[in-house]
């Protein structure tokens, strides 16, 4: 509005209208705030409409990680075994944490190879935002796509543990079971879990980066209680109220009902667990994605 | 004077638009113990700067219609597309948009560390393309970039040209409400300035509104039917690309602007002395009236 000088004045063909026009013409044909947050129910279909996007984003992102590294992908697959060897070596052969488990192998490795994936999906979430921020800052589409990408990542992982995971619980001695099916339902419910916590976590961490600082602290505490390497009945015994509390964290849960499908010589998934499983999936995701959505025009932004 | 079948419709309006970001500078005193002592004092971060860079601008842009921004360096040209295209939120007034805007930024990295190819694909499918379309539409991408070879390879090995050429081929290839373009076509050769210059012109007729900001005056006398002249984040002057550019060059390039004129003349005698374009003025003064 303001001019610099007397000599530049705005002619009458700009078709700039004075500032009540603004507001008429911005009713009557209906314009819209720009970079307004869309309606719960628009975002989910825009989101909808870039399943495509995640799923190569994903991909590509997962390629790119690997792509400096002389064993490329067969990362994927070497981690998630070297890991459990530590795990072993340490907590099997030398703590002796294994008492009360018949198939310690098979135990921790299931264990360590389903708690990577919420790791991983907790990480990656937290970091979701600020990693992608040029891509960000240069189109716009639901951002909900960058957390759930991080869990497709993650799971990606995950299915090529699942990959290393059938042959050592075969060969620990292990029958193949009917139970085995069961692997898919938990993985339905701990994915709803994993995405919803990657929506929270990308929320924070994009406000406060130093989450990401913090995440490797908390998750190894969770990782403890969560009974990975050894078993929560065992080890509570004189302590009924914690072994209770350990119970009901959802990681054990997600973790138990795989060992239950995997491992004939642990005890059966009950009733109670199925409903906590599938209560602390839909929960989390339906109240992570609309915390995450709420904020959505705040991303991306400095 | 004209009878338009369809009454154009506004397609950004910007209220009194105020936009600020902050930028953190350099920490004054480094290290992690001063850092904690800070965060134990709550002394605030030094450095976290707040830059106001446009201070009330408003304007209305109708369907069909091409706007330079001009302006000397940190007059707020690109913090404005960036505002237009929802990145940014006006700290005061508002920039209400009818359709989706998308920018196409100069520094707009898409993947570096992905192929060519990789980039088309996730640029497309971020605009929310299918991957049928994609399909139909990769190889014309391909061959509107006109990179070759390289486009197999990752963008990190792209000149800066190159890229330029592959992100405005990739965004150019959707038909979109409001294109926003923040010097992209500056570093490309003149062969490609040509070609998406009539790219510019076909994404106009489908009804879209084009912005451009660009340093080179003859990039926007060629494809802009107005101008918006800025300085200080606040409008010197809006109107037909011509007089704008004319009143800009005579400020910050008084000898070219004489030049200029004198070609003018010496072209025809006939032509009125601003009537490089005398057509370019003439939709809008139409709009007005409407």
């Amino acid at each position: 509005m303001t001019q610099s000088g007397p000599a530049y004045t705005t002619p009458p063909g700009s078709a700039k209208p004075p500032r009540d026009d603004a507001r008429a013409l911005v009713e009557h044909y209906g314009l819209k705030r720009a970079g307004a947050r869309a309606p719960l129910a628009d975002y989910t279909r825009q989101l909808w409409r870039r399943r495509y996007f995640i799923a190569e984003f994903s991909r590509a992102t997962n390629a790119s990680t690997y792509s400096r590294s002389m064993l490329g992908q067969a990362w994927q697959v070497l981690t998630p075994l070297l890991n459990a060897a530590v795990y072993y070596l340490i907590f099997g052969l030398l703590l002796g944490t294994d008492r009360g488990v018949h198939n310690y192998i098979g135990f921790l490795v299931t264990g360590v190879f389903t708690f990577q994936f919420i790791q991983g999906s907790v990480n990656g979430g937290a970091r979701s935002l600020q990693t992608n921020r040029s891509l960000a800052r240069t189109l716009r589409f639901p951002r909900a796509v960058f957390p759930i990408s991080a869990t497709a990542i993650a799971l990606e992982q995950l299915l090529m543990s699942l990959v290393v995971l059938v042959p050592i619980v075969l060969l620990t001695g292990e029958p193949l079971r009917w139970q085995w099916i069961t692997v898919i339902p938990v993985l339905a419910l701990q994915i709803l879990f994993c995405i919803g916590l990657s929506f929270i976590l990308a929320r924070i961490g994009s406000k406060v980066p130093d989450i990401s600082q913090m995440l490797p602290f908390a998750l190894r505490v969770w990782f403890y209680a969560s009974g990975i390497m050894f078993s929560i009945p065992s080890f509570t015994k004189h302590h009924a109220e914690i072994g209770q509390i350990m119970n009901a964290n959802p990681a054990t849960i997600y973790v138990d009902l795989y060992r239950n499908a995997f491992l004939a010589s642990g005890p059966s998934a009950t009733p109670k667990q199925w409903l906590l499983a599938l209560v602390w999936g839909v929960v989390v995701l339906v109240a992570g994605y609309v915390f995450f959505w709420k904020a959505e025009e705040e991303y991306g932004r400095d | 004077m004209t009878d338009p079948v369809q009454d154009p419709k506004p397609t950004v309006i910007a209220d009194d638009v105020h936009l600020t970001y902050k930028i953190s500078g350099k920490y004054a005193k480094r290290g992690g113990a001063m850092a904690l002592a800070r965060t134990v004092t709550r002394t605030s971060t030094p450095g976290l700067r707040e830059v106001h860079a446009v201070r009330g601008v408003s304007f209305t842009a109708w369907e069909g219609e091409a706007i330079g921004l001009i302006g000397p360096n940190g007059s707020g040209k690109s913090t404005l597309l960036r505002g237009i295209a929802g990145l940014l939120t006006p700290s005061a007034g508002a920039i209400y948009t009818l359709g989706e805007p998308a920018l196409l930024g100069v520094n707009a990295a898409l993947i570096a560390t992905m192929s060519g190819e990789r980039n088309i694909t996730l640029g497309c499918l971020a605009m929310g393309m299918t991957p049928e379309e994609i399909d139909e539409r990769f190889d014309d991408i391909c061959e509107f970039s006109g990179i070759g070879d390289f486009i197999s390879l990752p963008m990190n090995a792209y000149s800066s040209g190159m890229g330029a050429r592959l992100r405005f081929a990739i965004a150019s290839s959707k038909a979109h409400d409001i294109l926003l373009i923040d010097e992209a076509l500056a570093t490309g050769d003149a062969e490609f300035r040509r070609r998406s210059e009539e790219r510019i012109k076909e994404l106009r007729k489908e009804a879209g509104t084009v912005f451009l900001v660009s340093h080179t005056l003859g990039v926007v006398r060629e494809t802009c039917d107005r101008a918006i002249w800025l300085e200080d984040g606040q409008i010197v002057m809006d109107g037909a690309t011509d007089e704008v550019l004319d009143a800009y060059e005579e400020k910050h390039d008084p000898k070219r602007a004489a030049r200029y004129r004198q070609q003018q003349r010496a072209a025809g005698s006939q032509a009125k002395p601003k009537g490089a374009k005398p057509k370019a003025a003439k939709p809008k003064a139409a709009k007005a009236a409407g």
